[in-house]
């Protein structure tokens, strides 16, 4: 075996616009109406399960085994914006956290993966978060306690989850998060 | 300033704020209020456009979208915007307006000569002039001539927006039946959204002068204003009504810098108060300004306080035009006459009319105008039941105005969007919504009801074939210049079909679509070819009602917002070396690296020599990953890639190539076996999503059998390739917990560990030929892997290299580039497979369509190297493939150039292509004929590698 010459030297993760683990990030946005915020280093777990299984009932433990029940309705949400999931493709869960959990071996017909790094999490909040919305996509998709997955303006394959009446979570690629972030403060501002 | 026309009290105008404004550039005054139609005409201004072909002198006809004549252009540079109505554009101060199509002025244009081309220009004028010699002899110089108006050359500065809506009921026309049903529907607890095209709400109710007496706008407006359920939106149209019901309007806006907003309305129930539009009269020289829509003068009158003329005539076959007579009237406004088409209709307005002293023809109809730039006179005749002009019943009225009304066309455009089916009513002579298609209703004029019956008599045009005189000209369209006549020498032809009608005579084609002209096109054609108007039809309406901006239409979609590119996690760090950055699949990657203001050539050269000779490193995280899991992964695998996928063992890479059901090369990549169940699928750029959708389309339509979870995970991992004959060396710095020994790891093989606690998966593959290994970190650590490789990598001289040198490494390694390489007849036996197909027994998604006679055939253009014998010619990509006797164009090709680059290593140029057989012809001689390059390039066929053929190099 060759010996690899160096130690390693730790190497320090940045969130898609920026921040690091200790730094609080700035808000992209914040009036009176509307805050706008990146969600760094949020933990997002994707679960999938085989099309063999008869049942969610593995689903349901294994969310059960992380504090989280399963959502009753497809495109539903359960726990809440610290500790959520929502059930976004007929097979398929997202488990949203922003304290590390620990991810579980999957049962056999399950496959959970980390994909925390894949998406880019964005917060909108306040009175006029819906309207924000209503630039990007028909805002009644997603009803409070529901998530949907549409194109959003030119963004292909945005995740939204309604928390609250005034309170949005967008979900999408890492890749597009500066353009996206750029997206949003312009169309709050019009 | 004067405004000789304006009355002195009345209308929806703010006297108190007057504006400024120019039109052809001279100067004017109008009030708050207005638009530039009432100010114009407030101001006795007569000639405010010119003809489309003819550029014959035209004045304000209508009072909204439905004016045919004053196209105008407002502002300038930038700002500017063309062919807007003047009926539509509302007055503000500071105005700059000028007619389009016409030079210097509306009023006097040069352009005017055209008129006496009319003789020469009927009817399918282009499709029977321009066929000799050859279209393309005319087509600059008409192409030059054609639009009108003229588009700012400018990038537009303002902005405009998109907003998606969901209601419960939309409600288009703010009018009685728009407001009523609006409030209704809001009073049962339903949201409702009301959006009308002007800046009031009210419709008819806004000049409907027995209306503005009775408090039902102020009561209706008053109860709407106090429903929280109800929105409204002014100032904006509806202008297209799709599946689903789904309806998109433009709002126009005041905002600084917020020009337009573009609404997407999705409703449960759509109601449609469009209302109606009058028809004009067919009579000749109707044209001349000064004959105006009857109920245009009375929005005139009513909204803005604005006499149409001094001394009016109307002309009519129906009651409504009466009630105008008899508010004009009031108003002050001298009624010379109405021309009454139908013999004895009774009916009290007419009886109110004679009462009042207002002069009436029955039996008469206009047969002519007369004037110089306007109307000064209107001629007219007797007329019999079906329109036609008896001779000797000639007379003559002084007039400046004449008002028309030959009936009302309900507005069904929305309507027949949306799918409704229409149907002919005889007692309208129009065209009314009769089955809808979607959850919509039409209520009032829209949907045929008027208030009043107007017990009208069909008068298509006035024929005036007795009479001894000099033909003249018919007006059925005014915006297009098309005339009875037209219509007639177009049924001579044989185009009676109204879809042939419309196209033929361009009748409804101008910015207008015939909102005053297509009913009576239709009518008119019925009465030359005897068939009942209804039988003759009527075409498809489609969108958009009114014409939108293209600002209005894109939206927030420009610029950087156009198409988003993807950014690497590098990516400020690439910048911020002066990397040139440009679309590679949609990600902004970098093309190279220029060194203080190297050129592309040496920064290419540069990079790939110090990639050969040391190591280099390249941000490669685009390249796709799919993680595709469960026990048949292997068996999916194995079917949907040429390759065989099942011998594949963990911790082994092995490149694949996908290709489509019609055999076509697809996508390649390379797969990695983790474990027993898990491979990770490498796809190009720009196919990770459609490769995803790919094996998910397979798995959920056709194996439904197999158990496999696909998971997309492209951008979890961040991913920089270490390249070079030093790249071992400089990963063993980053002190992971992996053996990068060439024996423990070698070549096409796959090892997964950690930087501290980092987990990092690492492929030995290469692309560049040389010794190389792709490291993937999460993508949060990417920008933080990248500038420790540079600062570990200081004394090896590490160098960051680009897209573009990369490509320069794999042609001089005859590496193949999906998309590039291949092409849409491109099969994998053409590109080094047929030996891999031949031995791989299973089926494969494609297979069957390689073996066809198409892709059995022998002659099939095959991937191989060129080198040109000169030693010293980059060739040209997309190149012929000619003989070696080949002289000048024209030559069967034998194939093309597909990749060409300088390679700085070899110190000669290095080429690929596709060739007839070009696997059994190595060494034959061929010519590279291109029509971009001086001579041609005499090349032979060669292997692919141009460098390190034994690959003995990145298996270092």
């Amino acid at each position: 075996m060759v010996k690899n010459s160096m130690h390693a030297e730790t190497l320090e993760a940045r969130s898609a616009l920026g921040s690091t683990r200790n730094q609080q990030p700035q808000p992209i946005l914040d009036t009176e109406g509307l805050r706008v915020i990146e969600e760094p280093f949020l933990q997002i777990i994707s679960l999938r399960k085989s099309r063999r299984l008869p049942d969610n009932s593995l689903v349901s433990n294994w969310l059960s085994s992380v504090g989280l029940s399963s959502p009753q309705t497809f495109n539903g949400l359960s726990g809440n914006a610290q500790l959520g999931c929502c059930w976004f493709e007929p097979n398929a869960w997202l488990v949203t956290a922003t304290k590390p959990v620990a991810m579980l071996t999957a049962e056999a017909g399950l496959f959970a993966t980390t994909i925390s790094d894949r998406l880019v999490a964005f917060r909108l909040s306040g009175p006029q978060a819906a309207q924000v919305i209503a630039a990007g996509c028909d805002p009644s998709i997603v009803k409070i306690g529901t998530c949907a997955r549409t194109r959003f303006a030119s963004f292909a394959t945005v995740l939204i989850q309604r928390w609250d009446d005034q309170d949005y979570r967008l979900l999408l690629d890492v890749s597009m998060a500066r353009s996206f972030a750029g997206w949003l403060l312009d169309a709050s501002r019009l | 300033m004067n405004q000789p026309l304006r009355l002195k009290q009345g209308g929806r105008i703010d006297r108190s704020k007057p504006m400024r404004f120019s039109f052809d550039g001279k100067q004017y005054v109008g009030y708050a209020g207005d638009t530039l139609a009432s100010a114009l005409l407030a101001n006795g201004v007569r000639v405010t456009g010119r003809s489309f072909k003819y550029h014959r002198p035209r004045g304000i006809f209508g009072a909204g979208f439905e004016e045919p004549n004053t196209l105008v252009q407002l502002g300038s540079s930038a700002l500017s915007e063309p062919n807007l109505k003047a009926t539509q554009v509302e007055l503000i101060d500071g105005l700059e307006a000028r007619a389009v199509n016409c030079w210097p002025s509306a009023r006097f244009d040069l352009m005017a000569v055209f008129r006496w081309l009319k003789p020469f220009m009927p009817s399918g004028f282009y499709y029977k002039t321009f066929i000799w010699p050859s279209w393309h002899w005319f087509e600059a110089v008409i192409r030059a001539a054609a639009g009108l108006g003229q588009s700012p050359q400018q990038p537009d500065p303002d902005h405009y927006d998109k907003r998606n809506l969901s209601v419960d009921v939309l409600v288009v026309g703010g009018g009685r039946y728009g407001l009523e049903a609006a409030i209704k529907a809001a009073e049962e607890g339903r949201d409702v959204v009301l959006v009308d095209d002007k800046s009031q709400l009210g419709g008819a109710l806004l000049y409907e002068h027995q209306q503005l007496n009775g408090n039902s706008l102020v009561e209706l407006l008053d109860r709407a204003s106090k429903l929280s359920k109800l929105r409204v939106l002014t100032r904006c149209t509806a202008f297209g009504y799709y599946d689903h019901n789904h309806v998109v309007a433009v709002e126009m806006l005041s905002d600084s810098g917020l020009r337009q907003r573009l609404w997407h309305i999705s409703a449960g129930e759509v109601v449609l108060a469009t209302g109606a539009i009058e028809r004009p009269i067919v009579f000749p020289n109707n044209d001349r300004p000064g004959v105006m829509l009857a109920s245009a003068g009375r929005q005139y009158l009513h909204r803005y306080a604005v006499m149409a003329g001094r001394q009016i005539v109307i002309a009519t076959n129906n009651d409504s035009a009466y009630e105008v007579a008899l508010e004009l009237q009031a108003a002050g406004v001298k009624v010379v006459a109405v021309l009454d088409a139908r013999t004895n209709p009774d009916a009290l307005v007419i009886a109110a009319t004679r009462e009042r002293g207002i002069r009436i023809e029955f039996g008469a109809a206009p047969s002519s105008t007369r004037g110089s730039s306007a109307i000064s006179a209107v001629e007219w005749h007797r007329v019999d039941t079906s329109g036609k002009a008896q001779a000797d019943t000639s007379n003559v009225i002084d007039c400046d105005c004449l008002l028309v009304s030959g009936g009302w066309n309900p507005t069904v455009h929305l309507f027949s969007q949306s799918g409704g089916s229409l149907r002919f009513d005889e007692i309208l002579q129009a065209f009314v919504p009769a089955k809808s298609v979607q959850k919509e209703r039409s209520v009032g004029a829209a949907a045929g009801t008027f208030d009043t019956p107007l017990n009208l008599q069909p008068l298509w045009s006035v024929d005036v074939s007795l009479l001894k005189r000099t033909p003249n000209y018919s007006w059925v369209d005014l915006a297009s210049d098309v005339t009875e006549g037209d219509l007639r020498l177009a049924a001579r032809e044989g185009f009676t079909s109204v879809e042939h009608l419309k196209r033929y005579t361009t009748t409804g084609m101008m910015t207008d679509q015939g909102k005053t002209s297509n009913v009576n096109a239709i009518g008119v054609m019925s009465t030359i070819v005897g068939r009942p108007a209804g039988s003759v039809g009527t075409t498809k309406f489609r969108p958009p009602f009114n014409p939108v901006t293209f600002g209005a239409v894109v939206g927030q979609h420009v610029g950087a917002y156009y198409q988003p590119l993807r950014r690497l996690p590098t990516d400020e760090l690439q910048r911020s070396a002066g990397a040139v950055m440009e679309d590679y699949g949609g990600w902004a990657r970098p093309a190279y690296i220029p060194i203080k203001g190297e050129s592309e050539h040496d920064a290419i050269k540069r990079e790939v020599c110090a990639v050969r000779a040391g190591v280099g490193i390249v941000d490669y995280s685009p390249l796709g990953k799919i993680l595709v899991h469960g026990p048949d992964a292997a068996t999916l695998l194995h079917r949907m890639y040429v390759n065989n996928m099942k011998t594949l063992k963990p911790g082994f890479c092995r490149y694949g190539v996908m290709i489509g059901e019609d055999g076509i090369v697809f996508d390649d990549g390379v797969l990695t076996r983790w474990d027993e169940n898990t491979f990770q699928v490498g796809t190009t750029s720009g196919h990770a999503e459609r490769v995803t959708e790919w094996l998910e389309e397979w798995l959920q339509c056709e194996w439904v059998d197999l158990d496999v979870i696909v998971e997309p995970v492209t951008t979890q991992w961040s991913v920089i390739m270490v390249a070079g004959p030093n790249a071992r060396q400089l990963l063993q710095r980053l002190g992971m917990d992996i053996d990068l020994s060439a024996e423990a790891f070698p070549h096409m093989t796959a090892r997964s560990g950690h930087i501290g606690d980092i987990p990092v998966r690492i492929m030995r593959v290469s692309f560049t030929g040389e010794l190389s290994y792709e490291v993937s970190v999460p993508w949060s650590y990417g920008a933080a892997l990248w500038q420790q490789l540079l600062k570990l990598g200081t004394d090896l001289d590490v160098t960051p290299f680009g897209l573009e040198s990369l490509m320069v490494m794999r042609i001089e390694k005859g590496f193949l580039h999906v998309g590039t390489e291949t092409e849409g007849t491109t099969m994998p036996q053409d590109i080094g497979f047929a030996e891999i197909i031949a031995k791989k027994a299973d089926d494969f998604v494609g297979r069957r369509s390689t073996m066809t006679p198409e892709g059995m055939r022998r002659d099939r253009r095959q991937l191989v190297g060129l080198a040109a014998v000169d030693g010293a010619t980059v060739l040209p990509v997309g190149g012929h493939l000619v003989s070696a006797e080949f002289q000048k164009p024209p030559h069967k090709t034998q194939g093309y150039v597909t990749s060409s680059a300088w390679s700085p290593t070899l110190g000669r140029p290095v080429a690929m292509g596709l060739v007839e057989r070009g696997r059994e012809r190595l060494g034959e001689s061929l010519i590279v004929y291109s029509a971009r390059s001086p001579k041609p390039v005499a090349v032979r066929i060669v292997e692919l590698a141009a460098y390190d053929p034994k690959g003995e190099r990145l298996h270092g």
